[in-house]
Parts: C-alpha cells; structure tokens; sequence
C-alpha cells in the first residue's frame, strides 16, 4: 500500500468511528424518542401474564380480564403510577407467578445468572486454548500419520 | 374400511421399519455384505405403508367416516373442503402420521441416492439409523397388537350414535390457509435433521470420523434447515395475521421448541466450515448435529406432552413420557459412542489467531449456543423451580427480548466482519481494506435511521450493525460475480452470503417493529374517525355473513381513504370466537386492525390499530433467505478438501477427476 491509500483509508476510518459514535450517542442522548405513556402501557401489558390464557400476556389476549388489566394498567399509568408499584399491584393480587420476567433474586435470579456466567466461562476457555494454541508449536506429520497416508495412496492407486 | 386399511397400513410400515433394521444389523454385525442392499426395499415398503395409511386417513376425513376416532373428533361435515383435508394434522395422532410419512419419504430418498453404496457400512449404519427412528414413530401409531397399543394410534375405532357429527378442528386451525403449508413444512424440517444425525451415528459406528460423513450430509443438512426456516417464517406471518396486536413471534414454548433445532443447526452449518478447512472440532460438530435432532425430539415431546402451558398445544395425551424416553436414548447413546469414539475425534489442529476465520466461527458458535442455552433455559426453568421448591414463576417475553437482544447484536457484527476475515490470521491493513465500504454502508443506514426518528442505542445499534452486515454480504457477492460471472451467486460461500443479506432484513425488521410499535384502541360509533400514528380510520359498516361452519362479523374501516375489513369468526360447533384481523401492508409500516367488541344495534365498534414500521421486512427477508438457501445447496465452484499437509510438488499423485481420492485423515472402515 502506498502512503497515499494508507493515508486516505486511516481518514476514511477515522470519520465512519467518529459519525457513528455521535449518531448513536445522539439517538442514545436524545429525548425525542423517549417512551410515551402508550409505549409504557403496552410494555407492562406485554408483562403481564393473563390470569386466564394458556402462556400469553395481557397484551395478547382479549379475553374480558385481560381487555380490564389492559384498561387498568392505562388509568395507573396515565395517574402517574412507576412501572415497579403498577407491577407489584398485579402481584398482590395473583402471586408473583403473574410477572412474565423473573425477578433478579433468589433461586429465580439464576436464570439470568446462569446464561451470563456460562459464556464467560466459555470466553474463560477459549482463551486458554488460543493461548495453549499460540504456545504449542504447529502440527507435524507423525510416523503413524505418513503410513496412513502412505496405505490411502496405495489404495486409490 | 378405512380403520382396517389405516391400521393394516400402519403394521406393515412398522413390520418393514423392524425387518430393515434387523437385516441391517445382521449385515453388519455378521458382516453379510449381501444382506445389506435389502434396506432399500425395506424402506420403499415402509413409505409405501405410510403412504397407504395417510391415504386411508385423508378418505375416512372426506367421506366423513365417524367410525375412526381421530375423524369422530376432528372431522366434521361442516369444515371446507381444503381444512377438512388439513385437519389431519390438527391433532396429535394425525401429526405422527404427517411426521412418519415424511420420514419415510426421506428414508426412501437417502436409500436411492446412495443406491450404488448400500454395501457400504457408513450408509448401511445411517439407513439403520433411520429404520431405527422410524420404529420408534411407527410403533408410537401401532393398533393394539398383543396387549401393546402405542399412545397415538390414529386408527382406533368409534361408535358413532346416529346421526352424529364431528366438532371439527380447533377453530384456530381452520380460519387461515396457512395451516396447509406451516406444518408441512416445518416436518420437512424437523424431520430432514435425522438424515445427518443418521449419518454422524454410521460416522461414530464405523470409526470413519473424517470429514466424509460431513461432505455427504452438507446438503441434506442444508435442505432440512432451509425448510426449518421458510416453516418458522410462515408460523410467524401466520400468527401475525392471527393474533392481532401486531406480534409474530411471542416466545411460547412451543415456539421456542421450533427455534432450538434450527439455533444448533444454524452453529452447526457455520462449524461445519472449520472441520472441513482445518480438521477441527470434530467432537463439537458431532454433538450438534446430534443436539439438533435430540431437540427435535424434545420440541415434539414439548408440543405435545402438555407440560408446558402454551396457546399451540393443541392437543394433550399420554405421550409425554414415551417421547421423553426416546430423548434420553438418543442423549445416552450419542454422548456414549462419542466417548467411546473419543480417541479418533482429537484432532490434531490448531487457531493460529482469534482474529481469524475460524476464530469467527468459534465466537458465532459461542453466540448461538448461548442463545440455545438461553431459549431452553427459559422455557423450561419454571418447570425446574417448581420441582425444587414449589415456587410458581413464569418466563414470557420480556425475559427472552432482553436476553436475545445483546445476542443478536454481537451475531449481527460477526456477520459483518466473518466474510471478510481470511483463514489462520490476518492484519489490521487487510481488514481496513476489506470492510472500509460496508462499514460506510453501516454508517449510513445508522444516519438514515436517526434522521427518520428512530432512537434508542439497541435498535439503532441494529440498523448500523445491519448495514454493515449487508455490506459485508453484498462485497462478497459483488466480488464473487465480478470474477466468475453467475456462478458467483451459487454454491455454499455465495449463497450463504444471500441468507444473510435475508437474515439481515430480518434483524432490521424485529429491531424496528419491536421498538417502534405504536397502538391503540378505539370506540367508534358509525361514520366517526380517529387517528393514529398519522394515520385515519374511519368506522363505515357492519356487516355478518353466516356459513355453514361460522358467523362472521366483519366491520369495515377505512384507512386513509382504503378499505380493511376485520372480522370475528364465531364457530358454531365450539362457540369459540377467533379474530381475523385485516392488515394493510407497504415497505415501509404496517397498519393492521382487530376488533375487540362488536357493535350491537347502532352502539360503537371497538377496534385495536397497531402500527409498526417494517414488518414487511420480515417476511421479505424470510423468501431472501430461502432463496439464498436453494443457491447454497446449488453446486458451486468444485473445490476438493485441502490435505492437512501439502505434498511437494513432484511427489504430489496425479490427478485423477473421475473418481475422489480417498482421504488420508479416514481409514476406511475398521468394523
């Protein structure tokens, strides 16, 4: 590579780190797309088992009870309620086997716990092996490997 | 009639099952070479039973015979013509009918494609294999024959009083056309995954555990997933047409058992490419290949068994702890002949840089298997909770979205980077070289993106990552058929490419419609309007239309000056109501409308309208990477395996086209 296409391609990828950076900080930062009070309806509705379905939330039912936890949860919202107390409503009411996410603690806190640990451990292994990989020195044709070879070559004629 | 040809159909089918697999057993075990070519007819005769069976079934459905049980409860002299004919797989024993039928069909297919090598233990173990699982299914159907009658026997007999009448099928399996190709296709899914298991066990068997196993199933494997796909595509279109909130894809057991397979298949197709190149992770292969199929087992078994809660159980029986036990066995066996194998599996390679091909591949197995571990974890911890300490929790959406979401970004950025990674190692100046446009084709959807209003650092991390991805994808092919014209499109590498420009579309369409989503419910009085989203809809008429099976209440609206028509369909055997919401589709939003309440007399109508951006996307995206898979399975570029070490080259053996050299790394059969 010339100076020129080194020098060309280090500004190329110099701007695309910088444009993209400040696109998301800006869509991350912006209020603009801050959720509404709809946006917040839905998304407890979408956590919110119905107590009278096989395995759908509230949001995907319409069933009268799930059609009334929908108009509730609107009223809570709309009254200024957080999504934690809105919550904790449906709990008091039904167990907490209402929540469609489990909560952090506890025994049921492990089924977030366990997929996280797992791949760093995975990440933990794999990197023991690059390294064991970049100490060992590269594979050799044993004896036993060049008769096989040897054996196949007859074979095939 | 029916009853004795369906169950007669059935025995003989099982009978073929059982004698191909003890003809193959004693040609290999006794090693009677002569017997081994008997397997072929054994299997034509298994899928000539089927067959027969299936057909029996389908004539009991449309001359309503009532003497069948399984017609008796879901047939009915008032389903249309087209649902009465797919009503035989609206329940447990006729699906194990579809399922064998289907598996027949590929027993006899593997038969005849390697009909010149039936001698040849490798595909003598895959067919016994074979012969083996459909005895299981077989005998899963078996009429009551020495006090053992399997739990699905779709031939039992029923007396029907006079006049009597079916309830027809669920109602939900009757209001859309989709049930006609969904679970057809999905089966040819699931089901193709036992031709490559098959062969990983013959692998195991006959110690032959090279890459040859792995060149003959490459196809199959790549048929069976591609059918898994454009299945779970449709199921979710399906349930969008359906459901009426605007969700496709709702993490339900059910769901999930289908997306398990095709996660291990999807890190198996990609790991795959490593053994074969560089001689690695032939342990890790084997066990996907045979995770793959153990999981569609145990997705059957979750569908059908009732221990989960799920709107798709469609039907409950005592077949739970069969299927179980068919699971296990396949775990303790495969785990067992890989230990006992395990030997043969080390291999002798090594990843020279993580940056690297291969190091891409092992992170996109990594990403994959975390996802599986996740989806299965999900789905059956509540489940495991409550065993331990009878607590009761439940796990829906939100839990999966949040887990996958991370997932799904990091597979999105190796998809970008993979393709232009080259094998063992490279340098910063060749990747700044090779990813420089799609990594501005990345940045520009990012600012499209933000300038049309989207926010949020997960779906625009989405969009950027997408675009580089597509990028990554497109040079590929660009590059491709620059320098080999056509054939740059066909062929494992190119097509591959076009899966993901499809998987692509995809990502881009769940990170929009699930993030952008704005709905609402409305009460609307005749000729009144309300908007949303920009958007006018407008309640004109109310109208019902009564039919032999249903009533359907349709109410019409119109949408910025177009018309959709959402209706409720009220079943008349079962009562049951089932929405049929109407959807108005463009490239860029989806305005879909589902009654909630129906008017009475000149009262309001309500209806819900939800609006979400790119849904079409979605189901684009799905044909792209069913396209993309027909190219795959295309023959491109012949390239034969490369050797582990090089000959110099004056000792290297001649050429000989013809016939494939056998391969150093694969002692041929040491039974």
């Amino acid at each position: 590579m010339s100076t020129d296409t080194r020098l060309r391609t280090t500004v190329s990828w110099t701007l695309i780190a910088i444009v993209a950076v400040a696109a998301l900080a800006f869509g991350t930062l912006d209020e603009g797309g801050s959720t509404t009070n709809a946006d917040r309806v839905f998304d407890l509705a979408r956590s919110i088992r119905c107590p009278q379905c096989s395995g759908q939330s509230v949001a995907e039912s319409d069933v009268a009870i799930a059609r009334e936890i929908r108009a509730d949860i609107a009223v809570r919202v709309d009254a200024g309620e957080s999504d934690e107390a809105i919550q904790q409503v449906y709990v008091d009411r039904y167990g907490s086997s209402i929540l469609l996410t489990p909560s952090g603690s506890g025994l049921e806190g492990l089924v977030w716990i366990i997929p996280i640990v797992g791949v760093a451990a995975a990440i933990v292994v794999l990197g023991f092996a690059f390294s064991r990989w970049r100490r060992a020195a590269p594979a050799m044709a044993t004896d036993a490997d060049v008769v096989l070879v040897d054996q196949a070559r007859r074979r095939g004629g | 009639m029916n009853l004795a040809l369906g169950s007669g159909a059935i025995t003989l089918a099982f009978a073929a099952s059982v004698l191909g697999a003890v003809t193959l057993a004693g040609g290999l075990l006794r090693g009677r070479r002569e017997l081994l070519p008997l397997g072929r007819v054994y299997a034509w005769i298994a899928l000539g039973g089927a067959a027969l069976a299936f057909i029996a079934m389908e004539r009991a459905l449309i001359t309503r015979d009532f003497s069948v049980a399984y017609v008796a409860e879901v047939g009915s002299s008032r389903t249309p013509p087209l649902f009465n004919f797919t009503a035989l797989w609206s329940s447990l024993e006729g699906s194990i009918l579809l399922w064998t039928l289907v598996l027949a069909g590929y027993l006899v297919v593997v038969a005849t494609k390697f009909r010149r090598r039936l001698t040849d233990p490798m595909v003598a173990w895959a067919l016994l294999t074979m012969f083996v699982v459909a005895i299981f299914f077989f005998g899963l159907m078996l009429r009551p024959i020495l006090g053992f009658e399997g739990p699905a026997n779709p031939f039992a007999s029923f007396d029907p009083p006079p006049g009597y009448d079916g309830p027809g099928p669920n109602p939900l399996l009757q209001n859309n056309v989709l049930v006609a190709f969904h679970p057809p296709l999905l089966y040819l899914g699931y089901v193709g995954f036992t031709v490559p298991f098959a062969f990983a066990i013959a692998a195991l068997a006959t110690g032959r555990l090279g890459e040859g196993w792995l060149i003959e199933t490459r196809r199959w494997t790549l048929f069976a997933w591609g059918f898994l796909t454009f299945g779970i595509v449709l199921g979710a279109w399906w349930s969008y047409d359906v459901l009426g909130w605007g969700g496709y894809w709702a993490w339900d057991p059910v769901e999930n058992a289908s997306i398990l397979p095709w996660l291990t298949g999807t890190a198996y197709l990609h790991s795959v490419m490593v053994q074969e190149r560089r001689g690695m992770l032939r342990v890790w292969n084997l066990s996907l290949v045979c995770a793959t199929f153990s999981l569609t087992i145990l997705g059957t078994f979750i569908t059908r068994s009732g221990v989960l809660d799920s709107v798709h159980a469609f039907s409950e029986s005592g077949i739970g702890p069969t299927l179980l036990g068919f699971f296990a066995l396949i775990v303790i066996v495969t785990v067992g002949l890989i230990g006992w194998r395990g030997d043969l599996l080390r291999s002798p390679g090594r990843v020279d840089s993580p940056i690297s091909r291969e190091g891409a591949f092992l992170a996109n197995n990594l990403m994959f298997g975390a996802f599986a571990f996740v989806v299965l974890l999900g789905t059956v911890f509540p489940l495991i909770l409550e065993a331990v300490n009878g607590e009761q929790i439940s796990i829906g959406l939100p839990y999966f979205n949040r887990m996958a979401t991370p997932i799904g970004l990091t597979l999105l950025f190796l998809m970008a980077i993979a393709p232009a990674l080259p094998w063992r190692k490279t340098t910063g100046e060749v990747l700044q070289h090779r990813l420089e446009w799609p990594a501005w084709i990345g940045v520009a959807s990012l600012v499209v993106a933000l300038l049309s209003g989207a926010r949020g650092l997960a779906p625009l991390l989405a969009f950027g990552l997408g675009g580089f991805a597509a990028g990554a994808a497109l040079r590929t092919v660009v590059l491709a058929t620059r320098r080999q014209g056509w054939r740059g499109l066909v062929g494992r590498t190119n097509g591959g490419m076009i899966v993901h420009l499809g998987v692509v579309l995809v990502a881009v369409a769940l990170a929009a419609s699930n993030s952008y989503l704005s709905q609402a419910e409305f009460e609307l009085f005749q000729g009144e309007s309300a908007t949303i989203s920009g958007h006018t809809l407008t309640y004109e008429r109310f109208d019902e239309i009564d039919s032999v099976e249903k009533l359907r209440s349709q109410v019409t609206v119109s949408v910025d000056g177009q018309t959709l028509v959402p209706s409720l369909d009220r079943f008349k055997v079962s009562g049951r109501v089932i929405g049929d919401p109407d959807t108005r589709s463009t490239l860029v939003e989806d305005v879909q409308l589902a009654i909630i309440s129906l008017p009475t007399d000149d009262g309001p109508v309500i209806v819900r309208a939800t609006v979400q951006p790119m849904i079409m996307w979605l189901w684009l995206g799905g044909i792209v990477m069913g396209i993309g898979t027909v190219l795959s399975i295309f023959p491109g570029r012949r390239r034969r395996g490369t050797e582990a070490v090089s000959a110099p080259v004056g000792q290297a053996r001649p050429l000989r086209p013809s016939t494939p050299a056998p391969r150093a790394e694969e002692p041929v059969s040491v039974r």
